[in-house]
C-alpha cells in the first residue's frame, strides 16, 4: 500500500470489537497487588512523620513503602530533581508520599485512609507573577535577539504594551496512566507502561530500584492517548509498581482513577507573556520585544525544552525584522507541567495571533490583511534565531482559504449581524501554524528498527514508536510494504519493547512517522537489496544443491530494475519474474538473513544557543484557520459556527489519518483556548480534576461547519518520506477560535480594545463585554 | 411476603448470569471487567461523564405506556449489578456478529473513527443505540442529530468529525437489529419472569459492617422495607457518590422493579408523574404540556444517564443547581410521598427544600409521584454552564409568566445555582404584577437580585458571574418578550 493511501488504523478493526488490549486488560495474576499512594495535603511543606502502622493492620494490605525503600527517589528527563515519593520537603498538593500494596480494592482504599501523614505548612507559591517577583525560576533561557529593536521602536508610528494570560491544560488522555510489572527470574523485571517513552521508562525504573538496565523491559502495546502526557511523566507509576514488585517478588499494577490522575501529573504550561510591539500605519510590525514567563511547577520535567519551544514559535508565520525574545521558566508550588502537543510552540504562536488581532482593531483594519502583510514571504524569511524559511507556502495557503472559506464575504455579513443582532455577536479570524519539525535537543532525532521477514512472504515490523492513535504503525506498515511491493495486510508491526528496540526516543514532537518510519524503509531495503542480488543471480540461472549455494556479491551495483510490485519480484531488464515469498525461500535455504536492524538519524541539525546559529528544525509544516465564533451577549457563551482548515503535508503518507490528526489537534486546542479551565483552591489544591468539573469539547462544541483541506506544495526534506509530520501543528490552529471571540468582542465598538485571557470561558468573556460596555458608555 | 431469591439474574450477551454477594456490589463496568472478562467495556472517570463505560442494557420491566422491550444505552461505571436485576445487557464484544463487523463497527472502520480506541467501545454502543432507535432514514442521521446521540461520548483523539461521519455512514444499511438477535420472546420472557421476584442478599466486608440490598418486586414488598435502606432509582446520583467514597450507607433498596413507579397519567389537569419516570421519559411525557422544559431536557446530561436516572431522584438528591426543580417550583407541583405501610401525605414543593440538601422527608417516605397542575403559562426555562452539553449548570432559571394588555398578570420565578436551594424569588414575582416587562423592570429586579442572591464561588464559577448571569437573563427574557411582541405585532399587521 502506498503513499496516499489512506488505509485503515491498522488496530481499527481490535478497536470497533473492544479487543485493543491495554494495559488495565490485562488479566490479573494470582498472585497480583493492587497499588495505591497516599499524598501531601499542601503545596509546600516538611514531612514530620509518616505513620502507616494501622494501615498494615488491614486485612489484605501486604506493604506500605516509603521514600527510603527507593534505590534512588530522583528522577528527571533532564535534570534529575523530582522525587518519586516526597522524601522530606513537599512541593505541591497532592504530591505522593507513600505507596501502599494491597490484595484488593476494597483494602486498598481502607488503607490509604489510615496513613497519617503530618506536614508543617510552608508559604506557597502559586502563581508566575508571584515566582516571577521572587525570581524563582527552573531555567532562564538564552535570548533570541534580532536586528535592533530599540531603534525600531523609537520610529515606529504605533505602539502597543500589555501581558497576556494562557492558562494550562490537562492531557486528558482517555487511558489514564497505567503500570503492571511482573518480577521475574534473577532479579529481572517485565514493565507494560502506558507510556510514550519506554527506554526512559526503563531507565527510571531500574535506578529506582538499584539495578541495571539490561534486568528490565519496558513493553507497550499501544496507549489510550498520550498527547505528551505519557512522554516523562509515565514512569514514576511504572517504577512506584515495579518497587511493589521488587519488595514482594508479586506481580504489581498501578492503574490511577482520573480524578488521582489529574491531581498529580502535569500539564501544559500555563504561561504569561509581556509585550511591546511597533508597527506602521499599514499594520506592518516594525519591532517587538516579548518576556515569556512559563509555569513549569514544581520540578524542572521537560520546561526548559517546552520554553525553547515556545521561542521558537512566538514568530508564528510572521516576519519580525527587529526582535528581541526572552524567557524564562517559573518554580510554583504546583504539579510539575509537562510535554502536551505542540510543546510550548502554542503558547508562543497564541501571543503573535493575538498581537496581530490587537493591531487590526487598533487600526481599524481588517485582521487578515494584517496577518498577509505581516506573514513570511519573499525575503522576509529570516526567524529571530537565524534559521531560514526556504519553502514557503504561507502565501499560497492564505489566499487559497481566503476564497475557500469565502471569507470576505462572510465578513460583511457578520458586520451586518453585529449591527442588528439583539442576542448574539460574531467574530471571524485566521490564524496560522508554522511548526518546526525536529527535536531541539539534537541527540533525541535518531530513530531504530527491526525488519524480520517470514518465508511466507509476511513481515513483522518492531521499532521504537508507540502507537497511541496517531497512526504510526499505520504509516510505517504503509512504509514497508511499499519497499517490499506487498499488500500491508502482510505486515505486522510488533509491540514495542526495549529488549528489541533499545535507547529509543520519546515518540514525541511528530516526529514518531519521521524518525522511526525512516529507520524501517533502511532496514528494509537493506533487505530488499540482497533479495534484488538473490533475484538476479536466479534470473541469470544460477542452481543451488547440496554442495553449492548462492553466494552474494557485495558490490554496490544499483539494482532499481528488480521491481517489488505486487507481490512479485521483477526484472524489467530481462522481464523475469518470482513470486516474493518463493524468493524469500530460496533466501532462507542458501543462508540469507530475511532480518535486517536500522538505525536512522536526521541529517543536518545544530544549533547553538549562545551564538543564536545553526539549523533547530529540519523542516517546517505550515497551515492555516479560518474560525467563525459566536458569542451570547448576555451569558458570554460562545460556539464555533464554522472552521476551515487548509494544510501543507508535503506527500501525505495516510491522508484518512493526517485528517483526523488534524480534526483532533484543532478540536483540542480549541478545547485548550475555549473551555478547559483549570481550577485550583487558594491552598492550591486543584479542584477540576475530572470530566464532571473539567470540560473537553464534546461532540456538539465541534464547529457545525467544519472544513479541512491539504495542498502538496513543498515536500518534506531530508527524512526520506516526503510527508511532513502532522501530530502537532494543527494544534495551534485552534488559536484562530479565540482570536474570533476577540474579534467579535471588537464588534461591541468600545472604546477599547479587547484584552482578555485564555481560555475565554464564559465568564471570561461576559466580564469583558461588561467592562468594554461600561468603557464606551463613559 | 413472596419467596426471596439472594442473587442477581442477568443476560450479558446472550448468556445468563447469576450473580452473588461481592460480585453483585461491583459496578457493571467493574463486573463485566474483572468477572466476566469483557475487557472491551473500558472505565476512564467512574462518574458517567465520558461514555467509555457504554453499554446496552434492556429493562424487562419497563411497562410504560406499553412499549416493547428495547436497549438504551446506559453508563456502567456508575451502575451497581444489584440495580439491573432482570435485564438483558449487551456489550461492545457482542456487537459483532460471529462472522463480521456490524454496521456500525464497519462505518466507524471506514471512516477513520477510532484513534487510540478508548473512546471507540462506548461509541460503537452510542452509535448501536442509534441505529435501534431510528429507522435509519437520511432524514433521521444527519450530523446535528447525530450529534445528540454522541453528547454523553468523550473522545480526546479524533475531534468527533470522523465519528459524525461514521454516523452518517449508516444511512440505510439493512442489518438485522439487536433487538432481534437479543431481545427474542424466550429471553425477554425468562428475564420478566426474573423481575417477579423479590431479591435480598447481603455480604460481609472485613473491618466494615455488612453490606446488603433488597430488590421489591412489589408495592407490598417495598412498603414493608421502606426506612431500612438507602433508596436507590437510576443510581447516577448515589452511583457517582459510591465511586468516589461519599456514601456512607451499606443497605440499599432497589426501586428497579415497581411497576407501579412507572405510572405517567394526566387526570383533571393534572399531570402524574411516577417517581420511577427516567428522564428521557419525562420529557415524553411532558413534550405536549410544557414543550419549553421538555426540550430544555435536551441539555440536560446525556442519553445515557437520561434512560436511567430520574426526575424523582433529582428531586431528593436536592443539589442546588438541579434542573428539574426550579421548573417544577415555577408550575407550584407537589410532590405524593408515601410512609411505610402506603400511607400519603402530598406537600407543595415549595415547602420541601429547608436548606443546603436538607429536605423535607422522613427516612422511611418514599417519593411516589409528581403532581403537576397544567397550565396555560408562557414558559422559560435557562441554564448556563461552562460547556454547554453535558453539563452541570453554572445557573439555571425557570419563569412561568402570563402578560395581559402588555403587563404582567402572573409571574413565578425560580433559580437555581444561586442559593443553598433552588429559590424562587418572591420579591421579584410581586414586584412584577400590573407592571410592563421594560428597562425599568429589569433595574428593578437587578435589585431585587442584589438584595436576595450571596451566591458561592465554586469551580463553575464566581459569585460575581453567578450575579450577572442572573441579572442578565432576566433581561434576556425581557429582550425575547419584546422581540415576540414585535414580531406578534408584525405579524398582525400582514
Ligand atoms: C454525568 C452526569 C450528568 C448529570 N447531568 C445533570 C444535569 O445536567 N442536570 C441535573 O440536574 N442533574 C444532572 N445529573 C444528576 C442526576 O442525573 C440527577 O440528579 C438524576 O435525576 C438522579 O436520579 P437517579 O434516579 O439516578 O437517582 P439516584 O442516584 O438513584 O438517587 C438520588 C437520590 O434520590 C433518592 N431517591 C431516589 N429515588 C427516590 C424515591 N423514589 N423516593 C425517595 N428518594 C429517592 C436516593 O436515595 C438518593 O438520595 C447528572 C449526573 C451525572 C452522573
Ligand atoms: S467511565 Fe466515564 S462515564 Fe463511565
Ligand atoms: S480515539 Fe482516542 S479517545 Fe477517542
Amino acid at each position: 500500500m502506498k503513499h496516499g493511501h489512506s488505509s485503515a488504523h491498522d488496530s481499527a478493526v481490535s478497536h470497533v470489537t473492544g479487543q485493543s488490549q491495554y494495559v488495565d486488560d490485562r488479566q490479573m495474576l494470582k498472585n497480583e497487588l493492587l497499588v495505591g499512594y497516599v499524598t501531601a495535603k499542601v503545596a509546600c511543606g516538611k514531612i514530620q512523620n509518616i505513620d502507616f502502622s494501622k494501615a498494615l493492620k488491614v486485612p489484605g494490605v501486604v506493604c506500605v513503602l516509603t521514600a527510603s525503600d527507593l534505590a534512588h527517589n530522583n528522577w528527571g528527563t533532564i535534570v534529575q530533581d523530582q522525587p518519586l515519593l516526597a522524601q522530606s520537603q513537599v512541593e505541591y498538593f497532592d504530591e505522593p508520599v507513600a505507596i501502599v500494596a494491597a490484595e484488593s480494592e476494597q483494602a486498598l482504599s481502607l488503607a490509604k485512609k489510615m496513613i497519617l501523614v503530618e506536614i508543617q505548612a510552608l508559604p506557597a507559591v502559586l502563581t508566575i507573577q508571584e515566582a516571577v517577583n521572587k525570581k524563582m525560576f527552573l531555567s532562564v533561557a538564552e535570548p533570541f535577539i534580532k536586528g535592533d529593536f530599540n531603534q525600531a521602536m523609537a520610529v515606529a508610528p504605533h505602539k502597543l504594551k500589555g501581558e497576556l494570560s494562557l492558562g494550562g491544560q490537562e492531557h486528558f488522555y482517555m487511558e489514564n496512566q497505567a503500570a503492571v510489572v511482573y518480577s521475574s527470574e534473577n532479579g529481572h523485571f517485565e514493565v507494560h507502561s502506558s507510556t510514550q517513552h519506554p527506554t526512559e521508562t526503563q531507565h527510571v525504573v531500574a535506578k529506582a530500584l538499584g539495578i541495571e538496565f539490561h534486568k528490565v523491559t519496558c513493553i507497550v502495546k499501544r496507549l489510550g492517548g498520550g498527547f505528551g502526557g505519557k512522554e516523562s511523566q509515565a514512569a514514576p507509576m511504572a517504577a512506584m509498581a515495579a518497587l511493589v514488585a521488587q519488595k514482594t517478588g508479586r506481580a504489581a499494577r498501578m492503574v490511577l482513577t482520573k480524578d488521582e490522575d489529574m491531581k498529580i501529573t502535569g500539564k501544559r504550561h500555563p504561561f504569561w507573556h509581556r509585550y511591546e510591539i511597533g508597527f506602521d500605519e499599514n499594520g506592518k510590525i516594525q519591532a517587538a520585544r516579548f518576556e515569556l514567563y512559563a509555569d513549569g511547577g514544581a520540578y524542572t520535567d521537560l520546561s526548559p525544552s517546552i520554553l525553547e519551544r515556545a521561542m521558537f514559535h512566538v514568530d508564528g508565520a510572521y516576519y519580525l525584522p527587529n526582535v528581541e525574545i526572552y524567557a524564562a521558566c517559573c518554580k510554583t508550588n504546583t504539579y510539575s507541567n509537562t510535554a502536551f502537543r505542540g510543546f510550548g510552540g502554542p503558547q508562543g504562536t497564541f501571543l503573535i495571533e493575538s498581537l496581530l488581532e490587537d493591531i487590526a482593531v487598533f487600526l481599524k483594519k481588517d485582521s487578515f490583511d494584517i496577518r498577509t502583510l505581516n506573514s513570511y514571504q519573499g525575503d522576509r524569511n529570516l526567524t529571530p534565531y537565524g534559521q531560514k524559511i526556504e519553502q514557503n507556502p504561507l502565501p499560497e495557503i492564505f489566499s487559497k482559504l481566503r476564497k475557500s472559506s469565502d471569507y470576505d464575504s462572510r465578513r460583511q455579513e457578520i458586520l451586518k449581524f453585529n449591527s442588528k443582532d439583539k442576542f448574539k455577536l460574531r467574530g471571524l479570524s485566521m490564524t496560522a501554524t508554522k511548526f518546526g519539525i525536529a527535536f531541539t535537543a539534537r541527540f533525541l532525532n535518531q530513530g531504530n528498527a527491526l525488519v524480520n521477514l517470514h518465508v511466507d512472504g509476511t513481515a513483522q515490523v518492531s521499532t521504537g514508536a508507540v502507537e497511541m492513535g496517531q497512526g504510526v504503525n499505520t504509516k510505517i506498515c504503509q512504509l514497508v510494504a511499499e519497499v517490499f511491493g506487498i499488500d500491508s495486510k502482510k505486515i505486522s508491526v510488533m509491540t514495542t519493547s526495549t529488549e528489541k528496540n533499545a535507547n529509543t526516543s520519546p515518540t514525541a514532537a511528530s516526529s514518531g512517522a519521521d524518525i522511526n518510519g525512516a529507520a524501517a524503509v533502511k532496514a528494509a531495503q537493506a533487505i530488499r537489496q540482497r533479495l534484488a542480488r538473490l533475484a538476479e543471480m536466479y534470473f541469470a540461472g544460477q542452481t543451488f544443491d547440496a554442495l553449492n549455494e548462492y553466494q552474494l556479491s557485495q558490490s554496490a551495483e544499483n539494482l532499481s530494475h528488480f521491481i517489488f510490485k505486487e507481490g512479485q519480484v521483477h526484472c524489467t531488464r530481462t522481464n523475469q519474474k518470482i513470486i516474493f515469498s518463493d524468493l524469500l525461500k530460496k533466501a532462507h535455504l542458501n543462508r540469507i538473513s530475511l532480518s535486517e536492524y536500522a538505525h536512522f538519524k536526521t541529517e543536518g541539525l545544530g544549533f547553538d544557543k549562545k551564538t543564536i546559529t545553526g539549523t533547530p528544525f529540519k523542516y517546517f509544516t505550515f497551515g492555516a484557520a479560518v474560525t467563525e465564533v459566536e458569542i451570547d451577549r448576555f451569558t458570554g457563551e460562545s460556539k464555533v459556527l464554522r472552521t476551515d482548515i487548509l494544510m501543507d503535508l508535503g506527500r501525505s503518507l495516510n491522508p484518512a489519518i493526517d485528517r483526523g490528526q488534524t480534526t483532533g489537534a484543532f478540536v483540542q486546542g480549541l478545547g485548550w483556548v475555549l473551555l478547559e479551565k483549570l481550577y485550583h483552591n487558594t491552598s492550591g489544591e486543584l479542584l477540576s480534576h475530572s470530566p464532571t468539573t473539567y470540560k473537553i469539547p464534546n461532540v456538539q462544541d465541534t464547529p457545525r461547519i467544519f472544513n479541512v483541506d491539504f495542498i502538496e506544495a513543498y515536500k518534506a526534506e531530508g527524512v526520506g518520506i516526503g510527508a511532513k509530520a502532522v501530530g502537532e501543528p494543527p494544534f495551534l490552529l485552534g488559536i484562530s477560535c479565540w482570536t474570533a471571540v476577540k474579534n467579535a468582542l471588537a464588534g461591541l465598538e468600545s472604546s477599547r480594545r479587547p484584552d482578555f485571557s485564555s481560555p475565554a470561558t464564559g465568564e471570561v468573556i461576559l466580564f469583558e463585554i461588561e467592562r468594554l460596555k461600561s468603557e464606551s458608555s463613559l | 411476603m413472596k419467596m426471596s431469591r439472594d442473587h442477581i439474574i442477568l443476560s450479558i450477551n446472550g448468556r445468563q448470569h447469576e450473580i452473588r454477594g461481592e460480585h453483585a456490589f461491583m459496578n457493571l463496568s467493574e463486573y463485566l471487567r474483572y468477572q466476566a472478562g469483557l475487557a472491551g467495556t473500558k472505565i476512564v472517570c467512574a462518574e458517567g461523564d465520558c461514555g467509555a463505560c457504554s453499554v446496552l442494557v434492556a429493562k424487562t420491566s419497563d411497562p410504560i405506556r406499553d412499549q416493547p422491550v428495547k436497549f438504551k444505552s446506559i453508563n456502567s461505571c456508575i451502575q451497581p449489578v444489584f440495580n439491573l436485576d432482570g435485564c438483558i445487557v449487551v456489550t461492545v464484544e457482542a456487537l459483532a456478529s460471529a462472522k463480521e463487523l456490524s454496521a456500525v463497527q464497519q462505518s466507524m472502520v471506514d471512516q477513520q473513527g477510532a484513534q487510540c480506541g478508548y473512546c471507540t467501545p462506548g461509541i460503537c454502543i452510542s452509535l448501536s443505540y442509534l441505529k435501534e432507535q431510528t429507522g435509519g432514514t437520511a432524514e433521521e442521521i444527519i450530523p446535528s442529530k447525530a450529534k445528540n446521540f454522541l453528547t454523553g461520548n468523550l473522545c480526546r483523539c479524533t475531534g468527533y468529525e470522523p465519528i459524525i461521519k461514521a454516523a452518517c455512514g449508516l444511512v440505510d444499511v439493512k442489518e438485522s437489529s439487536l433487538s432481534k438477535r437479543f431481545l427474542t420472546a424466550s429471553q425477554v420472557s425468562t428475564l420478566k419472569g426474573a423481575t417477579q421476584t423479590d431479591v435480598y442478599f447481603g455480604f460481609n466486608r472485613p473491618g466494615l459492617e455488612p453490606i446488603e440490598v433488597w430488590i421489591p418486586s412489589s408495592k407490598e414488598s417495598l412498603f414493608g422495607m421502606l426506612g431500612k435502606g438507602r433508596l436507590i432509582s437510576g443510581a447516577t446520583d448515589l452511583g457517582v457518590q459510591r465511586n468516589k467514597g461519599r456514601l456512607g450507607e451499606s443497605r440499599f433498596i432497589s426501586l428497579q422493579k415497581i411497576a407501579e413507579l412507572k405510572q405517567a397519567v394526566v387526570t383533571n389537569g393534572l399531570l402524574r408523574i411516577g417517581a420511577g419516570l427516567t428522564w428521557d421519559q419525562v420529557q415524553d411525557f411532558l413534550q405536549d404540556d410544557f414543550s419549553d422544559f421538555a426540550d430544555s431536557i435536551n441539555l440536560f446530561a446525556s442519553p445515557q444517564i437520561k434512560h436511567i436516572g430520574t426526575l424523582a431522584g433529582n428531586i431528593i438528591n436536592a443539589s442546588p443547581i438541579a434542573d428539574g426543580v426550579p421548573f417544577l417550583l415555577v408550575n407550584e407541583a407537589e410532590l405524593l410521598l408515601l410512609g411505610s405501610g402506603g400511607k400519603e401525605r402530598r406537600v407543595p414543593i415549595s415547602d420541601f427544600y429547608q436548606g443546603y440538601k436538607k429536605i423535607g422527608m422522613a427516612s422511611d417516605e418514599i417519593l411516589w409521584a409528581v403532581l403537576l397542575p397544567k397550565n396555560k403559562l408562557k414558559q422559560r426555562v435557562y441554564k448556563v454552564s461552562q460547556r454547554k452539553d453535558l453539563d452541570i449548570a453554572t445557573i439555571n432559571l425557570a419563569i412561568a409568566y402570563e402578560l395581559k394588555e402588555g403587563v404582567f398578570s402572573h409571574l413565578k420565578l425560580a433559580f437555581g445555582g444561586v442559593a443553598e436551594t433552588s429559590l424562587r424569588m418572591t420579591s421579584i414575582e410581586s414586584l412584577a404584577l400590573g407592571r410592563k416587562p421594560d428597562a425599568l423592570f429589569v433595574a428593578d429586579c437587578a435589585k431585587a437580585i442584589d438584595l436576595a442572591l450571596r451566591p458561592l464561588s465554586d469551580v463553575r464559577g464566581s459569585s460575581k458571574y453567578r450575579m450577572l448571569l442572573a441579572k442578565n437573563l432576566i433581561q434576556k427574557w425581557v429582550v425575547e418578550i419584546d422581540l415576540e411582541s414585535q414580531q406578534n405585532v408584525n405579524e398582525a399587521n400582514v
